[in-house]
């Protein structure tokens, strides 16, 4: 893959951006990085960054992981697809975890591995499969990740590639949503690639080189914001705690629009890697749509547009039919989650799950396909690639998948670790000490954990 | 057969509950007990949870809390943007569904994510430039000259498309703040247009319109609020039109009509005699349903390789038709109508001629004799499926028992396997030889002998709704009791459901829920004496009902 490089003026000037366009905060294009290409000249380390790469409906619980422990994995059936990035995904087995059983599974594991906590259950929930009306008690690991690792022009990076799993419209959240600001707060994903470049790459800068004077649009718009913020502290002396904290949520993103409009956002640390990604899918496939939002996630990182990303494949239970590799015309033709319960651990689960590790390889190829002075943005990079059970013909939660990629605060070189009954918490803890955040614990309840996976840790 | 009289005097006009464990299946009438640790609801209440149901006072009867702060569905944002600019269906606006939420109760309690903030902006920018761009145009919506200097367009525009925006008259604060934005933005662009198009823009934005506002008046001393006057009004729109008041509205609100009982009644038949009210008949059967979540449902059958892109035509005659089954008469008939809406992609399902009918062009036919009621369109049957080749009685059942007569059904016991045995290429079993297993393990048994039944009825139903007598070639049996109710087929299960006595109170239910956003897991006693028979009843028995219109400080 070729990239142009980014001439300073095509970006600021932004590219054709429908209807409103909104400024990004400039990369500092001219920043050099220093020899290792670890820091920039001047000494300032370069931003951590982090992801969630999701899929739905697990794996093959028996055998997902390699056979031996420690650096240099051989990889296993499973994860031969991505035998090639081996060397930079660490891979930890073994490990349950400890959803109550209470609901649907499809429901409590992401809730228990990407928040860290059982999913609100309201008295209308009273089935295993009223997942509609359940939602997440606080921030999934992401914006953790996000408050921790700062803001830049944008909080984060929320996408999806195949469609949701919301088969009723309850008020719930938590089957439908990777990421998540609260109970009912979730970040609706990106679903066209095309749609994500445009909000992050479609705009210039106002009043930078090359252009001719204040843009009217953007002054419209921060008058418009400053109007609305009034409006909004009228509204909220005449509300109640629950509806104020919904109004602050609202006002946060009035922020955040207001600090890109003004240039007061953290100016970004860009690397001379930052390049304009490409916009435009070859064509409509999951893999290609997944690629396309791998790189445009990349591009944002390098650029330091925002320093978090979650990414789900495919949304819990995974209903979607992998298209790519299953023929529409079969009779055979059925969802992922279908084939894992009528077919056991048939042909169809074990490409499935290849296909499925396949693109979060490629995933892990596009960030390390960024080179930043002798290495790559995956060097400052965790990748956090889990699922919603741990395997799909059993629904159980014994061996989590659980593959953590990059260097970021991690080991050098990717190592397995198989710890047989430990709390599959751990790694998502793991991936925050690696990124510098230092809250006493992960997780509530049975998901709580204190102790990282010092294996993993640099 | 008819309901026999001795199953209504036992069942008596409340809904269906099944206690814990659902041992005894029939158990009493729903209680709302004050202690939020028990009754019979199946989990006790987490009082941090914004959606939890109303707390109870101490004679029973709910206290809901104000609603508060109600995002618009996506639906209604659409409409209303339109509305507030008054848009004729000609105008070709850039107007489109902005939002997450697609139910009413979910836009009672979910936040704007930031994401879909810049929607809303970009959105409402583009519609502004738009409403601008042309003159001719501008002055027709927006009542004057954009062009013109002073403030006197910016003024007028804040008194028509600022008060149906705010769904109110703004306050002089609200006044000075868009003024300023108008004249601000005009003197530094030297652009009186640019200034308007931000008025515009930014009163879109603004969240006394992105939310409908419904905290009540207080009383003196009872902790009582009482919605009133605009507040009302709105909460009357959304339901009965599915959008914003109209100038019209606003104005009987303001003159005080809403504030007596027979003022009330006297707006809502205006309103009902609106053609408008097509639309709130419309949203209030989508939501009844969550029909609108079939839209990335997939299907697999061999005779329907087409069903991804007849998901919208399929939603569209399950709605035409339960809109133009309400405007003929009984509510009961949407379980019952003889007659769907269909156009040349839904009629296959249906198994009828193609002959006569266009894409798009949805017109009213008989159904075959195995058809009648909302509950065999395929729509609903394709929603309620488990995977993607196969029905699910278990679903079918649960929908109809929880959703359509708002019986409590508890979760399965803990540790217990919700997954069935499934049917191997060597020994084929039908839906009802699998869920057999619900009807031997006493455990199962006592809450799926109220859900299975029902769903059973409908397996004549494939899972894209295609009419079947055979299963993996063994024949179908669709035949069951419901509260001694007995039938043969889904026409007979249709027929229980039509005269089960519990079927309009808990209509009203969930109308309720839609207009006042409370969560209603089962008939409050408020309710469980309404019996609407029509739109117009069941309109006015919401309209009418304390639940609508009085809430109670926290």
């Amino acid at each position: 893959m070729t990239r142009k490089h980014l001439p300073r003026r095509t970006f600021l000037r932004g590219v054709v951006a429908g209807g409103g366009a909104l400024s990004v905060g400039l990369p500092l294009l001219e920043a050099m990085l220093d020899v290792n290409g670890k820091a920039l000249a001047d000494g300032t380390p370069l931003p951590k960054c982090f992801a969630v790469w999701f899929w739905g409906n697990g794996t093959i619980h028996t055998e997902w992981f390699p056979r031996a422990t420690g650096p240099g994995w051989t990889p296993s059936r499973v994860l031969s697809p991505i035998a090639d990035v081996a060397e930079h995904v660490h891979v930890v087995s073994g490990t349950t975890l400890p959803i109550a059983g209470r609901f649907n599974k499809h429901v409590e594991g992401p809730a228990g591995i990407l928040v860290g906590a059982a999913p609100t259950g309201t008295p209308h929930a009273e089935g295993a499969n009223d997942w509609q009306y359940l939602t997440v008690p606080g921030p999934s690991i992401d914006e953790v990740a996000a408050d921790h690792l700062g803001t830049p022009a944008f909080r984060s990076i929320v996408a999806a590639v195949t469609p949701p799993h919301d088969t009723a419209g309850g008020p719930g959240t938590a089957i439908t949503y990777g990421s998540h600001r609260g109970p009912y707060a979730p970040n609706p994903p990106a679903r066209d690639p095309r749609a994500l470049f445009m909000r992050l790459f479609g705009a210039g800068l106002p009043g930078g080189a090359g252009s001719t004077g204040p843009d009217p649009r953007a002054l419209a718009r921060r008058s418009v914001l400053d109007a609305v913020r009034g409006d909004a502290a009228s509204l909220r002396l005449r509300l109640g705690a629950r509806d104020r904290e919904r109004l602050d949520r609202h006002l946060d993103g009035i922020r955040d629009l207001e600090r890109r409009l003004d240039g007061s956002a953290e100016p970004g640390r860009a690397t001379s890697a930052c390049a304009l990604p490409r916009a435009e899918a070859a064509d409509g496939s999951d893999r290609e749509r997944n690629q396309l939002f791998a790189e445009i996630t990349a591009m944002a990182f390098a650029c330091d547009l925002t320093r978090v990303a979650s990414i789900q494949f495919s949304s819990p239970a995974s209903h979607s039919p992998l298209p790519d590799i299953f023929s529409a015309s079969s009779l055979d033709r059925g969802s992922f989650h279908e084939h894992g319960h009528l077919r056991g651990y048939d042909d169809f689960v074990v490409r499935g799950v290849q296909y499925l590790t396949d693109r979060f390889g490629d995933f892990v190829r596009a960030l390390l396909a960024v080179r930043e002075g002798d290495g790559s943005l995956l060097d400052r990079c965790v990748v956090l690639g889990t699922s919603d059970i741990a395997d799909g013909p059993n629904h159980g939660e014994v061996d989590w998948p659980l593959l953590v990629a990059g260097h970021g605060g991690l080991a050098r070189r990717g190592t397995h670790v198989r710890m047989v009954g430990e709390n599959a918490s751990r790694v998502p803890l793991t991936c925050l000490r690696a990124l510098g955040w230092r809250g006493e614990s992960w997780g509530s309840g049975s998901f709580r954990v204190t102790e990282a996976v010092a294996e993993l840790l640099a | 057969m008819r309901w026999n009289v001795t199953t209504r005097l036992a069942l008596g006009a409340t809904a269906l509950v099944l206690s814990h464990g659902c041992v005894g299946v029939l158990e009493g009438t729903p209680t709302w007990s004050a202690d939020p640790g028990s009754g019979s609801r199946g989990m006790p209440r987490d009082p941090s949870d914004p959606s939890r149901p109303p707390p109870v006072g101490p004679d029973g009867a709910l206290r809901p809390e104000p609603a508060g702060l109600r995002l618009m569905t996506r639906s209604q944002y659409a409409r209303s943007v339109r509305d507030v600019l008054g848009l004729t269906p000609d105008d070709d606006a850039p107007v489109t569904p902005v939002g997450n939420a697609r139910i009413s109760i979910r836009a009672a309690v979910e936040s704007i994510a930031p994401s879909t903030l810049e929607e809303y902006g970009d959105a409402a920018f583009a519609t502004a430039s738009w409403v601008v761009a042309d003159a001719t145009r501008a002055r027709r919506i927006l009542g004057c000259d954009p062009a013109s200097t002073g403030t006197s367009c910016a003024a007028r525009i804040l008194d028509t498309v600022g008060r149906r925006a705010f769904r109110r008259a703004l306050t002089e604060d609200e006044r000075a703040r868009w003024l300023g934005v108008a004249s601000s933005v005009a003197e530094a662009s030297r652009s009186p247009v640019a200034g308007i198009e931000a008025l515009v823009a930014g009163l879109l934005q603004s969240p006394n319109f992105l939310y409908r506002v419904e905290v009540g008046v207080p009383e003196s001393t009872s902790g009582r609020v009482t919605y009133r006057g605009t507040e009302l009004a709105t909460r009357l729109a959304y339901f009965l039109w599915g959008t914003t008041p109209d100038e019209a509205l606003l104005d009987a609100a303001e003159s005080g009509a809403l504030d007596t009982d027979a003022g009330l009644r006297a707006v809502v038949d205006r309103m009902l005699a609106d053609p408008r009210t097509r639309v709130g008949m419309r949203e209030f059967v989508s939501e009844l349903f969550e029909i609108d979540a079939l839209d990335h449902v997939e299907r697999y059958h061999p005779d329907f390789p087409s069903f991804s892109e007849d998901r919208g035509a399929l939603v569209e005659s399950f709605l035409a038709t339960a809109v133009a089954t309400l405007e003929e008469g009984a509510l009961a008939e949407l379980f019952s109508t003889q007659h769907f809406l269909v156009d040349a992609r839904v009629a296959p399902y249906l198994g009828l001629a193609v002959a006569g009918l266009r894409p798009n062009e949805f017109v009213r036919r008989e159904l075959p004799a195995e058809r009648a009621g909302l509950l065999t369109h395929p729509a609903f049957l394709a929603l309620y499926a488990h995977y993607e080749r196969k029905t699910s009685p278990t679903f079918r059942g649960l929908f109809v028992r929880k959703r359509i007569l708002c019986g409590v059904v508890p979760p399965p016991p803990p540790g217990i396997s919700t997954i069935l045995p499934e049917t191997r290429p060597d020994r084929p079993m039908t839906a009802r030889e699998l869920l057999a297993e619900h009807q031997r393990n006493p455990v199962c048994a006592s809450c799926h002998a109220a859900i299975d039944p029902i769903g059973l009825g409908l397996e004549n139903f494939d899972q894209v709704g295609a009419f079947r007598t055979t299963d993996l070639g063994l024949p179908i049996d669709a035949s069951g009791e419901m509260e001694g109710f007995v039938f043969d087929d889904a026409v007979g299960l249709a027929h229980a459901i039509t005269g089960h006595p519990a079927l309009a109170s808990c209509l009203t239910t969930r109308a309720v829920e839609l207009a006042a956003a409370i969560q209603l897991p089962t008939v409050p006693a408020e309710l469980a004496e309404a019996r609407p028979s029509s739109w117009r009843e069941l309109a006015l028995e919401v309209a009418e009902s304390p639940l609508f219109r009085v809430a109670y400080a926290p």
